[in-house]
């Protein structure tokens, strides 16, 4: 599994600089309208993105001959995805907070709980759209992807202008502790895992 | 311990089917593997590596099952090579080291050095700016660095210029002196399975034609240039395949089977391999 993280993280460092830069681009823009999609993206880069770079290569021919468990395999993009949720949690919460300190903009209320349900919306996106990934390979599985990212992109549209239902939305997660949240979604992910290889073996090993 | 054992191992595909495919490989011993493209050398070490799941049959590599999971424990004493490298190519020779160190539990890092410095292979270059040639010493740098006991490669030479080539087989000759260390090489090009290999095993539209030891099929077969009149006259379990031209017959026969008396040729690999296809065919 060491291996594989070093792999995916050496890929991030030479291939996806410039789109990691965006992504603490939306974590920086004040007032922290643009966190959601930083979120997103992040899911997206760390795992969806990485798996097209060893399609292409066609790494994975060869990783299935090297001694790597096909869970290995399967687990380290769920790893890497979570690292990213994590890395944008950290960028996103410095950035905001060094922003309220110097004055740049105000912290929204209730910032740190929207942070751990971006993170949870996230998470349930790794859940979702890998096990398809996996399954059914990145080109076609990339529809998956665009579908979650149109439905949270909507949702976060929709929120922006109505400041109401964003409220509502808040109020009602709220009930729960929200740190409960990303703890679910990780939860869900891992329990999609054995679905994930699955799907993997199927289309690998045919 | 075999290296390598396979039995009845079958696998299909739409349009394509590998039936029944036996054959053994010593230890300390190497086997190539030849066929032309498309005859299923690939699919079958995709079956011997567990990286495919056969429809039938079994193969052992090492002594372990490839369908158990204790195979992937195995594998830390395999090195593969692929006919294209497979590596990601926006990383460099460095960071590849640096992934395999944590793959293979016995990874040398002096030994990978030193094969960057004697194959000439930059450390900092990205895999994307190699040629055919680097990215397939670069695997072979990375197949060899880790005190493997066999070595699988899917056509190492193939589309390298003959300098690659020699260099690629000197260096699997090398990795040869140790005794117990086997290899498993496929390639269409049979003069450099001639020079390497113990055992030959011909696969031709995805079936076994052919499984033997080198020197035991060139002792076995001849080359008969005859006439019409001479090829009728030959047994014909003698026969294994014609070819006509302007001046004659040019037959491949099994010596043992041939009256004594007539004009023989030895034959080269590559006759034979070629005779086996044609007889097929005709």
């Amino acid at each position: 599994m060491k291996a594989l993280i070093r792999k995916d993280i050496y890929l991030m460092l030479t291939q996806f600089r410039s789109l990691f830069l965006v992504m603490v681009i939306f974590s920086a823009i004040p007032g922290g309208l643009f966190v959601p999609f930083s979120f997103l993206y992040a899911m997206m880069l760390t795992s969806v993105s990485l798996m097209s770079v060893d399609e292409q290569s066609q790494w994975e021919a060869l990783a299935l001959m090297l001694p790597y468990s096909r869970r290995q395999l399967v687990t380290v993009k769920y790893v890497m995805g979570w690292l990213g949720i994590a890395a944008t949690l950290v960028i996103s919460a410095a950035l905001q907070g060094l922003w309220a300190v110097t004055g740049v903009s105000e912290l929204q209320e209730g910032f740190f709980e929207a942070m751990c349900v971006y993170a949870a919306i996230a998470g349930v996106g790794l859940a979702l759209v890998l096990p398809v990934n996996f399954r059914f390979g990145y080109a076609k599985g990339r529809i998956m992807t665009i579908l979650f990212a149109g439905i949270i992109g909507g949702a976060v549209g929709v929120s922006m202008n109505n400041e109401e239902a964003a409220l509502t939305f808040l109020s009602a997660v709220s009930r729960v502790p929200v740190p409960v949240y990303p703890l679910l979604a990780a939860a869900l992910c891992a329990a999609t895992i054995p679905l994930s290889v699955a799907g993997y073996k199927k289309r690998v090993e045919k | 311990m075999n290296a390598i054992e396979v039995r009845d191992l079958s696998k299909s595909y739409p349009g394509f089917t590998l039936s029944n495919i036996s054959f053994t490989l010593p230890e300390g011993c190497i086997m190539g593997l030849v066929g032309e493209n498309g005859a299923g050398k690939s699919t079958l070490i995709r079956l011997i590596m567990g990286a495919a799941r056969a429809d039938s049959g079994q193969a052992l590599a090492l002594g372990a099952d490839v369908t158990a999971p204790a195979f992937t424990k195995t594998k830390d004493d395999i090195g593969v090579v692929l006919d294209e490298a497979h590596f990601p190519t926006s990383l460099n020779a460095r960071q590849l080291g640096r992934i395999m160190a944590a793959t293979y539990s016995r990874w040398d890092q002096t030994v990978y050095d030193g094969y960057l410095k004697r194959l000439d292979l930059p450390e900092r270059k990205r895999v994307q700016d190699f040629s055919r040639g680097m990215r397939m010493k670069l695997a072979l740098a990375c197949a060899l660095s880790h005190d493997a006991k066999l070595l699988v490669l899917d056509e190492p030479t193939g589309g390298l210029d003959p300098m690659v080539r020699d260099e690629i087989l000197d260096i699997l000759e090398d990795f040869t002196r140790q005794e117990d260390r086997s290899v498993l090489i496929s390639s269409h090009i049979v003069s450099d399975l001639e020079k390497l290999c113990d055992y030959i095993a011909f696969l031709h539209k995805g079936k076994l034609l052919l499984f033997e030891e080198k020197d035991r099929l060139l002792e076995d077969y001849a080359m008969a240039r005859v006439t019409e009149a001479e090829l009728e006259a030959l047994p014909k379990p003698a026969v294994k395949g014609t070819r006509r031209g302007k001046y004659g017959v040019e037959a491949l026969v099994e010596r043992r089977l041939v009256p004594s008396g007539a004009a023989l040729e030895k034959p080269t690999l590559e006759d034979i391999i070629v005779f086996f296809a044609r007889g097929d065919k005709e």
